[in-house]
């Protein structure tokens, strides 16, 4: 019913609980709904540094709500996001609020791989594991790096409409393949930036919302999980250079929907790394395979291409604050839909959005939510 | 942890797993293709708290064609 976000940068100044505050209030105010209406909290964030969740929500008000903290990496907000749908799905409550945030370090995200082997052969890291997706996609249908860094440009081209992302500025095709290398083909304009920032949003029981207002979305479909072994022969080194687990989820979604990927019209997904976008516009079936590098290439991912893709500036250019991500997707499908992102807008506006938020890491999960007006 | 640069592979054995692995420390870049055969090399990757030697498996392109 309503989303708010403060905006994605570094604000070092700022405590958690002025994050959750801004990003809160903005979906409270949206929704029309008092914080006194309220009846469940539920929390998306992951680093310790963050601070608690009771705490990072204790200045909208101590009305004796439960609160409730997840913490799944990248996709704790979507999961949050979940459970406070399915507690009003199951009747218990009919309005919550949904808050992501967080407060990172400077510096590359290591995957949970502390002590391990991995993590003593330097194959704990994120870089590496999409530059495998980025390699393997390449040897197997020709593409070049010029798409994936083509990824990049677009992301940044539709930031500069985002006044909450942390990277405004445009970029050429030479900045992002010229820029610093970080683990071959990716480069450091391949990356998402490590942020802090907060996201919120309001959701209601389908009978309760016109009490409060008249601008809302649906959820229509939604599903959650973790990889199964067969689902790709190279799952088993936690690469999933197909991303098998984010097609077999989408399946789920778009089957409880009752639509296919023909009818989404905009959507948010993962691209922590250039490469992530690419091979995951294809696991949800957005397009053939080994289509979307050239799809890319012809603008069509673009906001005025056949599939808009992170038009926000997806994580690359929005920021990845990994607490907050899952719910800033989630507020900018409903900006989309409800034919309000301005200079970003979606033509239509589209009436079905797909969100798809993953984490990083073995067995790691991957969160898809479809939306309708 | 390994000094960069470094190449990591996914490596499917000839006896059916498929592992991930970093390449020895000889290997350069022009050494690296998508599909060619490898063998295991054995090499230190350093010492441990207690300053034993630690040892890892690693990755080299085969030679005369076995892996």
């Amino acid at each position: 019913m309503g989303v708010g976000l403060h905006p994605f940068g570094r604000w070092p100044e700022k405590t958690a609980q002025e994050l959750v505050r801004e990003a809160a209030t903005n979906a409270l105010d949206m929704a029309g709904v008092p914080f006194r209406d309220v009846e469940l909290v539920t929390c998306g964030r992951v680093q310790p540094s963050s601070g608690g969740a009771f705490e990072a929500v204790s200045e909208l008000g101590m009305t004796g709500v439960p609160i409730i903290s997840t913490d799944m990496a990248c996709a704790s907000s979507s999961t949050a996001f979940r459970q406070a749908c399915q507690a009003i799905e199951s009747g218990v409550y009919d309005i919550a609020l949904v808050v992501g945030f967080e407060r990172m370090e400077r510096g590359l995200v290591q995957a949970n791989t502390e002590g391990t082997y991995k993590d003593k052969l330097g194959m704990g890291l994120m870089p590496p594991r999409y530059a495998l997706k980025a390699n393997a996609y390449m040897d197997k249908y020709g593409a070049t790096s010029e798409a994936f860094a083509e990824v990049s440009v677009k992301s940044h081209k539709n930031a500069q409409h985002n006044p909450n992302a942390h990277h405004q500025k445009p970029l050429s095709l030479e900045e992002v393949m010229n820029s610093r290398m970080i683990s071959d083909p990716i480069t450091l304009y391949h990356c998402c930036p490590t942020s802090d920032g907060a996201s919120a949003a309001v959701v209601c029981a389908k009978d309760v919302a016109p009490r409060y207002s008249s601008k809302w979305i649906r959820v229509s479909g939604w599903s959650m999980g973790t990889p199964k072994y067969e689902d790709s022969e190279s799952l088993e080194t936690d690469a999933d250079l197909t991303d098998a687990v984010a097609k077999r989820i989408a399946g789920e979604a778009y089957e409880r929907a009752g639509i296919g990927p023909e009818d989404v019209g905009v959507t948010q997904l993962h691209d922590a790394f250039t490469s992530g976008e690419i091979v995951r516009i294809e696991a949800l079936g957005l397009c053939g395979e080994g289509e979307a590098a050239d799809k890319t290439m012809r603008g069509e991912t673009g906001i005025e291409g056949t599939i808009p893709v992170n038009t926000d500036g997806g994580l690359l250019s929005r920021g990845h604050p990994l607490g907050a991500t899952g719910v800033a997707q989630i507020a900018e499908i409903y900006s989309q839909l409800l034919g309000e992102a301005g200079a970003r807008q979606v033509e239509g506006p589209p009436k079905v959005g797909l969100c798809h938020n993953a984490a990083g890491g073995a067995n790691a999960g991957i969160v898809v939510h479809l939306f309708e007006r | 942890m390994v000094p960069a640069p470094y190449y990591v592979a996914i490596v499917d054995l000839d006896s059916g797993p498929t592992v991930e692995a970093i390449s020895g420390s000889q290997v350069d870049s022009e050494q690296i293709e998508a599909g060619a055969r490898v063998e295991l090399v054995l090499e230190s990757i350093g010492t441990d708290e207690e300053g034993e030697e630690v040892g890892a498996y690693r990755f080299a392109p085969a030679r005369n064609g076995w892996s």
